[in-house]
């Protein structure tokens, strides 16, 4: 951020949050989400200024940012170091537990029914926050592939 | 979660119909907030996807080679007096991937309500 440039509170705020969850990871991993976060939140509020939104909107829209992003955040840091991503490979070899389902339901995001997969008996379907991929059993549990090492968050 | 491959949720098939749309344009490449407020432009909600679940889907899409990514030249953050940005550009496999989640989206989302699930 350059001389001019002060962070707002809120993204103070937020820089401090990155800062613990990332504390005592690999560096590379550490900095990484260090520096890209340092630049969302330096283009967010330059952004806003140049709409002309309101400070306090501005450090509202931000916290709300923080705050609906921890699970995914502490989820992202349980993950093995250059774990395998499950979108096309083998799953991670230890599960993230999902997040609870409140913070969907604060965000106001919807829920998907899928299909388990053939090789467990567990009812037959589960649900899927379409914005966070939250899993959930119709009654609430996680779905046993959480359970068995494949959890991604 | 244990997916099937080449299987993605919603939140990283918008990320991906995103980055074909930018592919597709003069200006390929984009960084994480300018996704963020494209996602809320789309979807006319405005709110800007939170930290976590944004970076968390990015790192993800890019470690299984759907995006790449590359920091741009110091210099030119340095110009502009702000952060280096992260700059990420849809691969040929994030646009098949696409493709075939974009194909399947009809019979992958079964409404709720007709299993008799409510949702949390």
């Amino acid at each position: 951020m350059n001389a001019r440039h002060r962070p707002t509170l809120a993204a103070r705020l937020t820089l401090r949050w990155v800062r613990v969850y990332t504390a005592h990871l690999d560096p590379s991993r550490r900095d990484t989400r260090r520096a890209e976060l340092a630049s969302d939140l330096w283009e967010h509020e330059t952004e806003a200024r140049r709409v002309g939104r309101g400070s306090l909107r501005m450090n509202v829209q931000i916290v709300r940012r923080l705050l609906t992003g921890i699970p995914a955040d502490l989820s992202w840091r349980r993950e093995p170091p250059n774990a395998t991503p499950a979108i096309a490979g083998p799953a991670p070899a230890v599960a993230a537990a999902p997040p609870p389902t409140w913070i969907c339901r604060l965000r106001g995001h919807h829920y998907v029914t899928k299909r388990l997969p053939n090789n467990l008996d567990e009812g037959g379907f589960y649900r899927v926050c379409e914005r966070c991929n939250h899993e959930r059993m119709p009654d609430g549990r996680p779905p046993a592939h959480w359970l068995s090492g494949g959890g991604s968050g | 979660m244990r997916r099937k491959p080449g299987t993605l949720i919603p939140l990283e098939v918008e990320i991906l119909k995103v980055a074909v749309s930018r592919g597709a344009s003069d200006q390929p490449e984009f960084h994480g907030f300018e996704l963020a407020k494209l996602i809320a432009e789309n979807e006319r909600s405005g709110k800007l996807l939170a930290h976590g679940t944004l970076y968390k889907a990015l790192n993800r899409l890019a470690e299984s080679g759907m995006l790449t990514s590359d920091w741009e030249e110091a210099a030119i953050a340095l110009g502009d007096g702000r952060p280096r940005r992260r700059l990420y550009r849809i691969t040929v496999r994030g646009e098949q991937a696409a493709a075939t989640a974009v194909a399947s989206e009809p019979s992958h989302r079964a409404p709720v309500g007709r299993l008799g699930l409510e949702p949390t």
